[in-house]
């Protein structure tokens, strides 16, 4: 028997275990014009800058580091490959399907959103492979000239594999967003400038950072990073997942899971690294990291505050027996009460590592909750700005979801923003009319954040009243949300175990079978 | 009626159906679905059992579509419950669709794959292990005869392939209950008749339950068992063909008898004014030189009279019995409303 039917025969075999969307996906991409077209393309362009280089170089291709540079023109070109075409092709047949109503025939498949979703990110991660294939030659030609680092090589090729896969699951979450033309086109845009901005980024970071990957702290480095990459893919799969999975199911605890896991691990992590690696923490390190946890955490959170309060049967049956536990998965089950319990136990924990981190500055034996300085004030007035925003957010989707049943985290988000808006042009208005001069920090000035931390940063306050007023603000923002928290939590707490729900059920089918008072459709019954 | 609709009264429906089946195949409880303002679905409820065929008739934009996508779990209804052999299509989706197949109206086609590249496809898409899913897309092909167009791109199918393969695709999972939407728009006669003997086939042979959209309602007619007449989203008239008619004509205050008609090649008033000295005879009209009568007597009663209009020395020279339509009732039932 020749080789090639035996190695089709084995490729069938391992094919029928696969994924069947990368299995469709793989067949397809090798009939499609766009996927050859950009193979052949990519290895034209490197044989031709394979020849270019040759004779630009000349005789001096035999001295010196030469392999450097051809590295660099092959490596470009499998980034462009593989951080923009291939996230917009995944971005692209996430869309197409939508489209084209193939989606909803998948969907109601035995093939679960994870399983589609996750097809659709290891067909991106194919194409890469295919790529990576296709310059695999010009780098063993590479290989062959002075000057070849085979360990940084390896490396960079290997964190180019991993942001690609992050990119895809981005190009895959923004897909899975747009359901109708004009978000498509304003899908495709942002698609192709992220990837396009995460191009330029990743490529000048390849080859300016000058990474010494002999350090365990570069390692350490490398490791938050090859995390943070990662994690984010998973979330933004998890967004996709979430935008394809049964309206009755569970859309948000996935999502909140990841974006938790995600946060925690990464300060804990960085706590890690300055314990091992660094004498302290400076405070403006803390503050960084608080703003921008709190960014991610207020955004996070905004979405999952804009879903319908209340829990599904579906989603009930599903409930853990014992009420603690319960209680502990409370702020991760659906619902937009439900999300505010989520955010601002976040919040919380994240105030705890970061006065861990204010600790381990210090060195000190006895802990201290406060510190009088800038940075930690702005860190503590932003806490309150993400405990403000997500309470309030909280509060207008209750108040619009009851005119409004389809109000998603989009218009909450432009709901705020609006309300943040006229709060910021009242404050404009009020220094106007004031023909107010000096640039000291007004009461006023708390609606306006950037001002405000600003204001800190640069000392134009004493740092404790905007401090007091981010804390009313923040204690105003629970205190409007404490009743539907309570039942929020009631909700849980008090819904019948697993086998009452099921009974539950049961009997009210039998009910509803007795009072029905519907057609039957049958032969021989009087029916219309 | 408050809505000024014509409805049909509606009795209980019995805990078990007379064909010994304790669980629905399909059942719709007070079925809702609210686009804003829009009642899309407007308290449907109807059950079907297994091996039925039931066609869903209604105007454009009546609802149908929507209401047999929440019955295939694209679709969550806003207030009551659809039960497909009696899983909740809201608690156990993931149930409903292994037992459910849906063929869409228009569903899209791939680019760069071939039949049976498709139908493994969705094949593999429900988890059939690798022999099963080998002799699931072998038998696929062959019901609908397929087999000698694997190779050819699905793209380049022709309308009616394109419907075998939209239906072979819904067959692959072999599911109890199969919801087909508009199957037969844009066919030929010859893929229209193809079609419906396939269906035929499916209910009466395979014993599946088989829920059907169509504007062509003289092709429902000939397949389905029952029907429902749905527009602005309620339910007008359910049950068989016959009882629809029936009812119908029993709201409308007509006679339940038979129609006849009878074409005379002259003197037509003296025909018109025989029939309405007859008591058996009811609604008499005249078009032409044809009459048409319901006539609620039975067969004896008609021939004595026929009888008596030869001896009235009538020229017929037709006289038959018209059997009404589902088309009929379907025009009397419905007004046109649209939402």
């Amino acid at each position: 028997m020749s080789s090639l039917p035996l190695a089709i025969r084995r490729l069938e075999r391992f094919g029928d275990h696969c994924n069947a969307i990368v299995v469709k996906e793989v067949r397809q991409s090798l009939k499609s014009r766009q996927f050859v077209g950009t193979f052949v393309l990519l290895l034209l362009v490197a044989w031709g800058g394979s020849i270019f280089g040759i004779t630009m170089t000349g005789d001096s291709i035999e001295y010196g580091s030469s392999a450097e540079g051809f590295f660099i023109l092959f490596f470009l070109i499998l980034c462009v490959a593989s951080l923009v075409i291939v996230p917009f092709a995944a971005f692209r047949s996430i869309v197409e399907e939508r489209a084209e109503n193939t989606l909803e025939l998948v969907q109601i498949t035995a093939m679960s959103p994870r399983q589609i979703v996750w097809g659709k990110s290891l067909s991106a991660l194919v194409q890469v492979l295919v790529y990576f294939s296709a310059i695999t030659p010009f780098i063993a030609f590479t290989s062959l000239l002075p000057g070849f680092d085979f360990v940084r090589t390896m490396f960079n090729l290997g964190i180019l594999l991993v942001v690609s896969f992050a990119f895809s699951s981005v190009g895959l979450a923004i897909g899975a967003q747009t359901k109708n033309r004009i978000s498509q086109a304003f899908g495709s845009l942002g698609v192709i400038v992220l990837a396009f901005i995460g191009l330029f980024m990743f490529a000048s970071f390849t080859f300016q950072a000058n990474l010494s990957l002999g350090e365990a702290s570069t390692w350490w480095g490398i490791g938050i990073a090859v995390f943070f990459a990662l994690s984010s893919s998973y979330l933004c799969q998890q967004v996709a997942i979430a935008q394809l999975t049964f309206e009755s199911d569970n859309r948000s605890s996935g999502i909140r899971l990841t974006v938790t896991a995600q946060w925690l691990i990464g300060w804990l992590a960085i706590l890690g690294y300055v314990a091992l690696f660094k004498s302290s923490f400076a405070d403006m390190n803390i503050y960084v990291m608080v703003t921008l946890t709190s960014i991610f955490l207020t955004i996070a959170g905004l979405f999952v505050i804009a879903e319908a309060d209340g829990l599904s049967r579906r989603v009930a049956r599903g409930l853990p027996r014992s009420r603690w536990m319960r209680a502990v998965w409370v702020p991760f089950l659906p619902g937009g009460t439900r999300g505010l319990i989520f955010g601002l136990g976040s919040i919380g924990l994240m105030t705890v590592l970061a006065i861990l981190a204010m600790n381990l500055e210090t060195k000190t034996v006895t802990t201290h909750l406060h510190s009088t300085s800038r940075e930690w004030s702005a860190a503590e007035v932003t806490i309150a700005y993400a405990v403000i925003y997500m309470g309030a957010g909280a509060f207008l989707t209750r108040l619009f979801r009851t005119v409004m049943t389809n109000f998603s985290p989009g218009h909450l988000i432009a709901l705020l923003l609006l309300i943040n808006l006229l709060l910021v042009l009242l404050e404009f208005l009020w220094h106007f009319l004031s023909n107010f001069r000096d640039n000291t920090f007004q009461p006023i000035d708390i609606v306006f954040p950037i001002v405000t931390i600003n204001d800190i940063m640069e000392d134009h306050t004493n740092n404790s009243l905007p401090v007091i007023e981010g804390a009313i603000g923040a204690v105003l923002a629970i205190a409007i949300n404490g009743r539907a928290m309570v039942r929020a939590f009631r909700e849980v707490l008090r819904n019948p175990v697993r086998g009452e729900i099921e009974l539950e059920v049961a009997r009210r089918k039998e009910a509803q079978a007795a009072a029905l008072t519907g057609m039957v459709l049958e032969p021989g019954a009087a029916t219309s | 009626m408050s809505d000024g609709q014509t409805r049909i009264s509606t009795p209980p429906a019995p805990a078990v159906a007379s064909n010994g089946n304790a669980t629905p195949a399909i059942e719709c409880r007070h079925l809702h679905r609210y686009f804003g303002r829009l009642k899309a679905v407007n308290d449907v409820s109807f059950r079907a059992y297994r091996g039925q065929v039931i066609g869903f008739i209604g105007p454009n934009g009546a609802g149908k579509t929507t209401a047999m996508r929440i019955l295939a779990t694209l679709d969550v209804p806003t207030a009551g419950d659809a039960f497909i052999n009696g899983y909740s299509v809201i608690d156990d989706p993931d149930k409903v669709r292994k037992i459910v197949g849906f063929m869409p109206d228009s569903f899209g086609k791939y680019a760069n794959m071939n039949v049976l590249e498709y139908i493994d496809y969705f094949a593999r898409a429900y988890n059939l292990s690798p022999p099963a899913r080998r002799d699931a897309v072998e038998r696929v092909l062959v019901f609908t005869e397929l087999k000698p167009l694997v190779e050819k791109p699905v793209i380049s199918l022709s309308k009616g392939l394109s419907q075998r393969l939209g239906l072979a695709r819904t067959l692959i999972n072999d599911p109890a209950v199969l919801i087909l939407d508009e199957p037969a728009a844009g066919l030929d006669p010859r893929a229209r008749i193809e079609l419906r003997e396939l269906v035929r086939l499916l209910a009466r042979e395979l014993k599946k339950t088989v829920l059907i959209s169509s504007h062509i309602l003289t092709e429902l007619g000939e397949i389905c068992d029952s029907a429902a007449i749905i527009e602005a989203g309620r339910i007008l008239a359910s049950g068989t063909i016959d009882e629809i008619q029936q009812a119908q004509r029993a709201s409308q205050g007509r006679s339940t008898g038979a129609a006849v008609c009878v074409r005379v090649l002259r003197d037509v008033e003296r025909l018109e004014r025989l029939l309405l000295e007859q008591p058996l005879a009811s609604g008499v009209t005249v078009v032409a030189q044809t009459a048409t009568f319901e006539f609620t007597g039975d067969e004896a009663g008609l021939c004595d009279l026929l009888r008596l209009m030869v001896r009235e020395n009538l020229d017929v020279v037709e006289f038959r019995g018209r059997s009404e339509t589902l088309e009929d009732a379907f025009l009397a039932i419905t007004k046109g409303v649209t939402q």
